[in-house]
């Protein structure tokens, strides 16, 4: 009998409350895709190669989940709390007719465990799905053959998926039955839910917009100048000032919506001012709980922006500019090597790399033209006015790497030189490129170099180690006169051949490069041991990032959505006087729209603001854009978070239109009778 | 119809359920009011008096039988001719008073006529003349729940009254009220009435306050049992309530031959 009650409860329960049913699937798929990382292809081919990269990671994982569970917490407790309260009535009635409270407790735990189990039974396939079409995406994207795939299914992330999941969600309900059964029965039936209208005098409310817009603009411009030290007090103080700033700016939003009726109120005729004093009530009486949704939405999409942007701009800098670079001098292995597989058509090219140093070089003239015509902080380079230390490359090798990546050769003459730097963090690229503009010189050895305006940042070998802040290419000639005693190149560059790599997949390829080398006792670095080691991390980093991102828009939205059906249920009187004062239920679900438009709009656009200086703060401080990567592509990536988030903003949008329409139209004047 | 006959409720019933659940709230109530009459309905929980009046505002269809309000036959109003009757054509003053308590007085006052495209700019010099005769004029800026319980009962008769209805519908108006609130409320719903010849319904099981009106209606069981009518030549409103107190106990007496 208890079980009957138990299943009809909890169906009546997700039929309810689909938003965040919904939403609790949706929080089941992204523990999965978490936790199932490790067997995505891409995974279980590195951690073959790199075990330890793969560890770091892993541990990395349980620390996300837990934090996510943190939050989704929270979640589940609002969201109980708001269909328990709808119930009391219910739970009142069942006390007084005997139902003891161990059973009543017993019955809300069941019926919480009942519909865990569902989620998870509808959540598993479909995070199963996702995660098999993540792996076959990643796979096909860093060069795994399709005929290396296997089945992503995880039996250790459905276990930790369905015991996380059920263990919050019975947290929550254990902390708010054991409140519902100490209560006594003539308080759960004669329970309030309509709480009472809060006032604020126009004043104070002016008073908290006001300190509200100043703090934030405050900290959005601080956040500009300032983040940039990567200071902590200046961290400490955007994240205070942002944080009262947006509380205050949503405590004081009523008043402004007030002054909005005021004005109105004289031409305003239909649902008008009925429609704005509810969405005045609405942000007035749970400020603190749409302050917080607002947050994490700002969290969420700077997340989104930073994940996004870290993979994308990391997999730039990365890309592939050679397979693998021998720093044997032995060539005579190398050579030997190359007779036997050249021809199968594995390696299509092989080049030596000249590269050596000079501790004599004057470069004070690139430091006028810096100082001179660019902005930038002379900290940066005000080395060039004392050091006389600098790299050079030989012109043909640095072609080589140029023409393998088809980027057009550079052309020089034997007085001239092109700037190299792999401090392709720096976001002064044009700024040097502008100054070389105007043509400064570098003498060593008594020879005059005129720089061309082009800055060149290439990785000149596989092993991402090796870094040149400052170097200058100059042609071979200039080289052999200049270095005579560097005959043996710095390195040899091999790049796989196209072809094979698109019949058998770039990382295979590499591997067996790798094996082929590994034979010969040269001392070698591949592409995937250097370079894929790096972008391994950057792109599980934004992975990462990306998840949270991820998760908090949905906790964000779904908190949004249901504090504005919690609203509209316990106003459910105040519709019915409506219909008894004669408006229809077309002008009901039109303002019921309305609402829902102008609550999101209102809370969206404050993070949305909030998100727009949290990008540029990101980009003009600590996330620095490589160079290579456009500021247009950028803009790109954030506009399609944005984009992104509007989606998902707007889904969330029509499934509470959805669900209070649903509500409303239940309404009806005869249900009124005594 | 009369032109003096402002409603007419003509062999009305009204059956809740079906089968063995089968409830007949009302079976076949007949009865006129005539403009300007302050009418009342009294009887006992379950006799159908809340049924009949909600059958009246329209807020549940009678099984059979007519309700004319003027020509138009109130049962078979749908849609958009429902919605202009409700608010506009009736005024509803409810016992819990139903104020939307997210807005001011002024705003629920003219709510009726927003839904009806009338704005508050219109409505002007009809809002300060209720206001004044409610006596609400300084609390119409304020929340509800910043007025006390008579003057959250005079705003909804304000707002019940907006739209110059054709007639005034009240559910025990009284009856979340304290005797002194009760008493201003009665009054000036009298004063309307007596002044402005409102026409006004009223549902109650208080005598004390269907002793304001003209002509009481007593119901049992769904039927009507008893009618009894002021008399214009001088009878004073105790002597009117020993009346009906006489009627009531005779009622709940289970007598069926009252008078």
């Amino acid at each position: 009998m208890l079980f009957k009650q138990i299943r009809r409860n909890a169906l009546r329960s997700r039929r309810d409350n689909t938003l965040f049913f919904g939403s609790l699937i949706a929080a089941v798929i992204s523990f999965y895709t978490l936790l199932s990382i490790r067997s995505l292809d891409v995974m279980r081919f590195l951690e073959t190669i790199e075990s330890d990269a793969v560890r770091k990671l892993m541990t990395l994982i349980p620390f996300v989940y837990v934090i996510s569970l943190f939050f989704v917490f929270f979640l589940v407790y609002f969201a109980y709390r708001y269909q328990l309260d709808g119930r009391s009535k219910e739970f009142g009635m069942y006390m007084m007719l005997g139902m003891k409270r161990s059973k009543l407790f017993s019955m809300l735990m069941g019926e919480t465990f009942f519909n865990s189990i569902v989620s998870v039974i509808i959540g598993i396939p479909l995070a199963l799905l996702l995660t098999e079409l993540i792996s076959l995406i990643t796979a096909r994207t860093i060069g795994l053959s399709a005929a290396s795939h296997h089945v992503s299914f995880s039996l250790p992330a459905v276990i930790l998926t369905a015991i996380g999941f059920a263990a919050v969600q019975l947290i929550s309900m254990l902390f708010l039955s054991a409140k519902i059964t100490r209560s006594e029965p003539a308080k759960l039936i004669s329970h309030q839910k309509h709480q009472q209208q809060k006032l604020m005098s126009v004043k104070r409310g002016t008073t908290y917009l006001i300190s509200g817009i100043f703090l934030l603009v405050f900290c959005y411009a601080f956040a500009i100048l300032k983040m940039r030290t990567l200071d902590s007090r200046v961290f400490m103080t955007v994240v205070i000032t942002g944080t009262a700033g947006t509380f205050l700016l949503m405590r004081g939003l009523g008043s402004l919506i007030g002054y909005i009726i005021n004005n109105k109120r004289s031409s305003a005729s239909g649902l008008y001012i009925f429609t704005f004093r509810q969405i005045q009530e609405n942000i007035t009486s749970k400020n603190c709980v749409l302050a917080v949704s607002s947050l994490l939405i700002l969290i969420a999409v700077s997340c989104l922006t930073f994940g996004i942007s870290t993979a994308v701009s990391y997999s730039n800098i990365y890309y592939r500019t050679v397979d693998a670079s021998v720093l044997d001098t032995d060539t005579e292995k190398l050579d030997n090597l190359l007779d036997t597989d050249t021809k199968t058509g594995f390696i299509s090219e092989c080049y030596p790399v000249y590269l050596s140093n000079d501790d004599s070089v004057d470069l004070n003239d690139i430091y006028r033209c810096l100082n001179e015509f660019t902005d930038i902080d002379e900290d940066r380079y005000s080395y060039y006015k004392d050091t006389g230390y600098a790299y050079f490359i030989s012109l043909s090798g640095f072609n080589q790497i140029l023409k393998t990546n088809d980027k057009p050769q550079i052309t020089l003459n034997n007085d001239q030189a092109a700037f190299y730097t792999s401090d392709i963090f720096s976001n002064d690229t044009k700024k040097y490129e502008e100054a070389f503009g105007h043509k400064p010189v570098i003498k060593a050895q008594g020879k005059s170099f005129e720089l061309i305006d082009k800055v060149y940042n290439e990785n000149i070998c596989a092993d991402r180690a090796i870094t040149l802040i400052d170097s200058f290419i100059i042609t071979d000639e200039q080289f052999s006169i200049m270095f005579p005693e560097a005959a043996t190149p710095f390195c040899c560059n091999i790049r796989l051949d196209d072809d094979y790599i698109n019949k058998n997949g770039l990382m295979p390829s590499i591997l067996k490069l790798d094996d082929m080398l590994s034979v010969t006792g040269l001392e070698y670095e591949t592409y995937l041991k250097g370079i894929g080691r790096n972008l391994f991390y950057s792109i599980a980093s934004g992975y990462i990032t990306i998840y949270i991102g991820l998760m908090f828009l949905i906790i964000a939205n779904t908190f949004i959505g249901l504090k504005f059906l919690m609203q509209q249920r316990d106003d459910r009187h105040r519709y019915l006087t409506l219909l008894t004062l004669g408006a229809d239920t077309g002008s009901l679900l039109k303002s019921s729209d309305k609402q829902i438009n102008l609550f999101f709009t209102l809370i969206l656009s404050i993070s949305g603001v909030s998100c727009i200086f949290a990008v540029i703060t990101m980009y003009v401080s600590f996330l620095n854009l490589p160079a290579g990567v456009s500021f247009s592509k950028i803009l790109c990536i954030c506009a399609a978070a944005f984009i992104f988030t509007a989606a998902a903003e707007l889904i969330y949008l029509n499934i509470v239109k959805m669900i209070s329409r649903r509500q409303l139209k239940t309404l009806s004047l005869s249900g009124k009778e005594a | 119809m009369k032109t003096d006959v402002i409603l007419k409720v003509d062999n009305v019933t009204k059956t809740f359920g079906q089968d063995l659940s089968k409830t007949e709230a009302l079976r076949g109530i007949s009865f006129d009011v005539l403009k300007g009459e302050f009418l009342g309905i009294m009887g006992a929980s379950g006799s159908g008096k809340t049924t009949l009046l909600n059958c009246i505002a329209t807020m549940t269809k009678p099984s059979s039988g007519k309700i004319l309000l003027g020509d138009d036959d109130l049962t078979l109003l749908k849609g958009a001719k429902l919605s202009e009757y409700r608010g506009s054509r009736i005024g509803y003053l409810f016992q819990d008073f139903e104020l939307l308590d997210n807005m001011t007085a002024r705003e629920n006052i003219i709510l009726p006529l927003s839904l009806h495209g009338i704005t508050e700019k219109q409505a002007e010099d009809r809002l300060r003349e209720l206001a004044e005769h409610f006596d609400i004029t300084d609390v119409l800026d304020k929340f509800v729940s910043q007025m006390s319980g008579g003057q959250k009962q005079r705003t909804a008769a304000a707002r019940a009254l907006i739209s110059e209805p054709d007639i005034l519908l009240m559910d025990e108006p009284t009856g979340a009220l304290d005797s002194r609130n009760s008493k201003i409320v009665l009054d000036k719903l009298r004063q309307m009435n007596t002044e402005k010849k409102s026409s006004i319904v009223m549902v109650t099981h208080d005598a004390r306050a269907a002793s304001y009106c003209s002509r009481v209606l007593f119901i049992r069981d769904g039927r009507l049992f008893h009618e009894l009518r002021r008399s214009l030549s001088g009878e004073s409103q105790d002597d009117f309530y020993e009346k009906i107190i006489t009627v009531t106990a005779q009622m709940a007496g289970g007598n069926n031959n009252v008078i």
